[in-house]
């Protein structure tokens, strides 16, 4: 990969990351204002908008750094996806973040659908707590994923260790 | 370089357990009924 390339694909997925974590944050101060404001025209605007923002920011934003800029940074750099161990704990994280997610797209859409026809009520509460537990366990994993991208933990897998020997065995011979 | 693998650090052994207890835990919830159909009265 030409280092001009490897820039932009770094910025693309520094983007998209924090953006996923941004808007995680920001859904969680919404399903927060959900399940505790009195308003009942603000409870409806306020799951409208969660229902917007999960399909039309936070599903494709999980997508693209998972599938496509994170890979792409991993094998074609020497970092490798699974040379080291914060790269595969970051791989593992955002794995689970998104299953979450996608599990919960049925919930968010039935709030979203209940808000839009003004049929929400009292029984909703489950759901809406459930939003609320499953946005906050989202932000925490994407912070500790973003750590994990600064810090850089020190750690090899066996499997990079074994590729940095045969690559440093060749080079001298 | 030694020849020999180094140890896997301990910040990714504490890591891995509490990833499985998570992953075990949310299993766990929806193998136990805190499913979301139960909480969904309205769906179809």
């Amino acid at each position: 990969m030409t280092p001009g390339l490897r820039k932009f694909v770094r910025t693309a997925h520094v983007i998209l990351s924090v953006g996923w974590l941004g808007t995680v944050a920001a859904f969680l101060a919404l399903a927060i204002a959900g399940l505790t404001s009195q308003d009942t025209q603000m409870v409806r605007a306020v799951y409208i908008a969660m229902g917007l923002t999960a399909r039309f920011v936070i599903v494709p934003l999980s997508f693209v750094p998972l599938l496509l800029t994170g890979p792409i940074l991993s094998l074609g750099t020497p970092w490798g996806l699974v040379r080291h161990y914060w790269i595969l704990a970051k791989l593992l994280i955002n794995i689970l973040s998104t299953a979450i997610l996608l599990v919960h797209v049925q919930p968010i859409n039935y709030l979203w659908r209940a808000a839009s026809e003004g049929t929400l009520s009292s029984a909703d509460r489950g759901v809406q707590v459930q939003l609320v537990v499953a946005a906050a366990a989202g932000l925490l994993a994407l912070l500790v994923a973003t750590a994990l991208a600064v810090y850089k933990p020190r750690g090899m897998t066996q499997y990079g260790w074994r590729k940095q020997y045969e690559e440093r065995t060749l080079s001298q011979s | 370089m030694s020849q020999t693998p180094p140890n896997m650090p301990r910040w990714v052994k504490v890591f891995g357990i509490i990833f499985i207890v998570l992953v075990l835990a949310v299993v766990a919830l929806h193998l136990t009924g805190f499913n979301f159909g139960g909480h969904m009265p309205h769906m179809p």
